[in-house]
């Protein structure tokens, strides 16, 4: 392990927690509201700087380099379905949310679809449940973001893994309590720029080192003849499994609470459109990218034991050993910025639900202090999950992803477009969606995640006709 | 199956769309902006 490797690393993290202290000395402690939402004033370029952000995940440099090792490019299946996906959700789904999202005062998903049915005798109920769904898969999205921090710090600091997730999670949660978000707007631009160049560097350093692409080509088909198909080798009813599995898994896409934030949050549906084509590009790059690296280590690191961690060690053996610190301390505080948004979506449900249904009269201090604990403790259950490690990174936020999707993205669709929906079906949705999630990731790990998608497209529509017919008036928020 | 450059057809024609969707989306907006109005008409909802 080289000492300017390790210096670097260290250095760039010491940094980053004296930026945070700084902010967390000399502002003033915001509304949570305010904190979240910058007030709905967040104009194109913070929008792609945060795009930039979310890229940078645990997904993008160790899930998806892993996926590119294991099955090679017939992942395309879900990037182009995901990037047609975003292109959706900007030019249909992010004018009428932030629109809906104003008139009820919102600040998360959450808040949106309880507040909605704020005045039905089921809205409290669906408040409970939607919290309970958000809290229980963004647990399990921040345990994965940690298990890379810890392989991050483990290949850059060369410290074991549970003492790394253990000072991982610590660095997440305390980063987030200190006021996080103000101190990642003054180094995310930065550290934006060093990702975008270590995700186009990499490869690039990996082809002249396997020999280029001739080279790169014939050792990737000698190593797997599947790697650079569509099919991966598969035919008839495999095929036509697996090409479901990737697809009905970036139907996710539609419900990830700390991504449809932005949306509540944009300044003005005329910058919807330019944000969309930022945040496209970037999905395009990050979703193609790291399976051209997995492959690659495929070829130059055949017998690593964890392939997640191909562009890890790929870094350290490429980059000069101070450059590889700096982009290794850039990833890793890039994923610490995901979780510090992914945890305060988490800490505002849990706060609202509080000063909802059980203290309306909290004072503004009590609910920040709650908020601060809340932090505290889903980093301590995420440092637990973490360390358990029940799969890999992709697997954790393949299941966080889905179940997010199901359970509240549908739902939030279902309000958006169609009138006819009840809260009566949205409550089965939101619960049929966790459980079908769940029961068949248990039950039908082959196909999953193909069937929550119908159950609970059925379970919405079934039981808001039903309910309907039966005379059961939904009073809405916004009708009311 | 002819490769094109080294990969398969149908690999090749799904990088091709990773590329040209980003920059259907940017026409979009070119469209989008000309109007002036601030509505996503194409392709879109306001």
């Amino acid at each position: 392990m080289s000492i300017g490797l390790q210096a670097t690393f260290g250095l760039y993290l010491l940094v980053l927690v004296a930026i945070g202290l700084y902010f967390f000395f000399t502002e003033e402690t915001q509304k949570l509201s305010d904190y979240l939402l910058a007030g709905r004033d967040v104009g194109t370029w913070p929008i792609a700087i945060s795009e930039v952000s979310s890229v940078a995940s645990g997904w993008t440099f160790f899930a998806w380099v892993g996926v590119g090792f294991a099955v090679g490019l017939s992942a395309l299946w879900f990037s182009l379905t995901m990037i047609i996906l975003v292109v959706f959700m900007y030019r249909y789904v992010a004018s009428p949310l932030r629109r809906h999202s104003e008139e009820l005062g919102t600040i998360t998903v959450t808040d949106h679809i309880a507040t909605y049915f704020k005045n039905d005798a089921l809205g409290p109920t669906i408040r409970v449940v939607v919290t309970v769904s958000v809290v229980m898969f963004m647990i399990s999205y921040i345990g994965a973001q940690i298990i890379a921090v810890g392989q991050a710090m483990d290949t850059g600091l060369g410290i074991d893994y549970t003492t790394a997730i253990l000072v991982g999670g610590i660095a997440v949660g305390v980063y987030t309590m200190l006021g996080g978000f103000n101190a990642s707007i003054w180094t995310d631009v930065f550290q934006g720029v060093l990702i975008f160049v270590a995700v186009l560097a990499l490869p690039l350093l990996m082809l002249v080192e396997i020999g280029g692409w001739s080279a790169f080509l014939s050792e990737a088909n000698a190593a797997n003849p599947d790697l650079l198909s569509m099919t991966a080798g598969d035919a008839g009813t495999a095929l036509t499994i697996g090409v479901l599995a990737w697809v009905t898994f970036a139907f996710g896409t539609i419900g990830q609470p700390h991504s449809l934030m932005r949306f509540q949050a944009i300044r003005s549906e005329s910058i919807v459109s330019k944000a969309s084509v930022i945040a496209v590009s970037f999905q395009s790059l990050r979703l193609t990218i790291p399976l051209f690296i997995g492959i690659a280590g495929r070829i130059l690191y055949s017998d690593i034991g964890n392939p997640e961690n191909v562009a890890m060690n790929a870094i350290v053996d490429l980059f000069p050993p101070i450059v590889a610190g700096i982009l290794l301390a850039a990833i890793v505080s890039a994923i610490l910025s995901t979780s510090d948004s992914m945890l305060l979506v988490t800490s505002s449900d849990i706060t609202r639900f509080y000063e909802e249904r059980i203290n309306p009269d909290a004072s503004e201090a009590t609910l920040i202090a709650l908020g601060r604990l809340t932090v505290a403790t889903v980093a301590v259950l995420g440092i637990a999950l973490a360390w358990v490690r029940p799969g890999t990174i992709f697997e954790i936020i393949e299941f966080a992803y889905v179940g997010l999707g199901v359970s509240i993205g549908l739902p939030l669709l279902f309000i958006l477009f169609w009138k006819g929906t009840t809260a009566e079906g949205v409550l089965a949705a939101i619960v049929v969606g966790m459980a079908s999630s769940i029961a068949n990731l248990y039950y039908a790990p082959e196909y999953f995640p193909i069937f929550p998608w119908p159950i609970t497209v059925a379970v919405i529509v079934g039981v808001s006709l039903a309910t309907t017919k039966s005379g059961a008036k939904t009073t809405t928020t916004l009708e009311s | 199956m002819t490769a094109i450059l080294g990969v398969p057809p149908l690999t090749a024609l799904v990088l091709a769309l990773m590329i040209l969707i980003p920059l259907v989306a940017y026409g979009l907006s070119v469209v989008d902006d000309q109007r002036g109005d601030g509505s996503i008409s194409v392709w879109g909802r306001q």
